[in-house]
């Protein structure tokens, strides 16, 4: 019982820690700083060093931002769930022991697999609706953009996590005679 | 045993999101979204308010030289105004009667409603605003949302029951009909996407543009009245192997710091 509230309380706390993260991104971040979606990344980045399959963070990440995206309701959570079936895929026959090379790799394979999925449902949804379609330079280089800070951001995701596991490693201590 | 399991996890992982999007479009989780809406709108609303405020302290940070010299150029601009304030005094006596009597939303025969802005987009990558007016108040997609006495800062892009998306003028997806108030009214076609700024496309490239020139909405567009302001040239790019002229704008209100919006609803020409 106690390990349930535990575990329910450290669900919590991740997401409002993600939650509070990507809300100091959106709202106080100038552009272009403004287009990383730390949620997502998030998702990715405790996934992969989690490796636990814990779906309740980006069930309750996703919704939430589900709710306050002007985008149709699924296409957050599509892209989401199939980014992280890739992941769980390369996690076991490609890259199997994490390193920080590995989660870097990860991270972008991930992000470029989600904005992809994205676009797609997006231009579909143009498409059906008979919404104007705009697929330009202009739109090539946002997607660029938004690429690259998000590549920047699992960098330094990435190299606190590195840091802060030497920081915390226990040490072996070895005894001789 | 363990990839099985792991495989079967995967599988709930995937019904659960089926079966939310299923939900939604039903009608089903309406209370659940409601709830979490209640709990999270004020919340994002505080953040919004402080984000607004903060911004100038962020702009001193980023762009401490320029900071420091629209300080210099406005203290001299105010002593200049203190002169004219003497002068203006009687004038604006006129200008109160007359503000009376020309009263935006009288000026213009169509309804309106006045809203405060509840916060941004969650998902990262478009500049759009959240209001906590939807279907229910007749908001409807494509209405345009405006500032003070007519600024236009961009169209309503999703409307819910209770709650609205709205596109700002410098989304990469905007794509607003103006005109520029030179000697030509010279049209073109105003899209974001450039940071802060919004370029004005397919200008005549025989038309005379000139920086400082105010460029308004053209009322081509469905549901967007003739004449409301989008912002000024700052600079114009003419190629003599380009067909067409192009002019970078700067939007005529900050759109970083809106607090309150007026959106005209269901405006037919």
């Amino acid at each position: 019982m106690i390990n349930k509230i535990k575990y329910t309380g450290s669900v919590l706390f991740w997401c409002f820690v993600a939650l509070s993260i990507h809300y100091a991104f959106v709202y106080f971040l100038p552009y272009p700083f403004t287009k990383v979606n730390f949620i997502f990344l998030f998702i990715i980045f405790y996934s992969i060093i989690f490796e636990e399959n814990n779906f309740f963070i980006p069930l309750i990440l996703g919704f939430v931002v589900e709710l306050f995206s002007s985008v149709p309701f699924g296409f957050v959570f599509i892209p989401i769930f199939f980014t992280l079936l890739v992941l769980n895929w390369l996690r076991h026959n490609i890259f199997t022991h994490l390193s920080f090379y590995s989660i870097l790799f990860f991270g972008i394979v991930s992000v470029l697999f989600y904005k992809l999925i994205y676009n797609f449902l997006i231009v579909l949804f143009n498409i059906f609706n008979n919404y104007t379609f705009h697929l330009n330079y202009n739109n090539a280089l946002d997607f660029i953009y938004e690429i690259g800070v998000s590549l920047v951001v699992i960098l330094l995701m990435n190299i606190i996590y590195f840091l802060l596991k030497n920081k915390f490693k226990k040490k072996k201590i070895v005894y001789y005679g | 045993m363990l990839r099985n399991n792991k495989n079967k996890k995967f599988l709930y992982f995937g019904l659960v999101i089926f079966l939310l999007i299923f939900f939604h479009y039903v009608g089903l989780i309406g209370w659940l979204e409601r709830t979490v809406r209640f709990i999270t709108l004020p919340l994002t609303s505080k953040i919004y308010e402080v984000s607004v405020n903060s911004q100038d302290n962020i702009d001193l940070i980023l762009n401490k030289e320029e900071f420091l010299n629209n300080y210099n150029n406005l203290k001299q601009e105010n002593e200049n105004l203190k002169l004219l304030k003497s002068k203006n005094e009687n004038l604006k006596r006129d200008n109160d009667e007359l503000k009376n009597q020309l009263d935006f939303k009288n000026a213009y025969d169509y309804k309106t409603l006045t809203t405060e802005i509840l916060g941004k987009n969650l998902n990262g990558g478009e500049q759009m605003l959240i209001i906590k007016k939807g279907t229910l108040d007749n908001i409807s997609i494509g209405d345009p949302v405006v500032v003070a006495n007519g600024i236009l800062i961009g169209q309503i892009s999703k409307v819910e029951k209770d709650i609205s998306y709205i596109r700002l003028t410098n989304d990469n997806e905007s794509r607003i009909a103006t005109m520029i108030l030179n000697e030509s009214e010279s049209a073109g076609v105003v899209e974001g996407g450039y940071g802060i700024s919004l370029r004005m496309k397919y200008i005549p490239r025989n038309e005379v543009v000139m920086i400082n020139d105010d460029v308004v909405t053209s009322g081509v567009e469905e549901n967007v009245p003739r004449g409301l302001l989008v912002g000024q040239v700052v600079a114009i790019e003419n190629e003599a192997y380009k067909p067409f002229q192009q002019a970078i704008l700067s939007p005529a209100t900050d759109l970083s710091k809106i607090n309150i919006v007026t959106v005209l609803l269901n405006y037919d020409k």
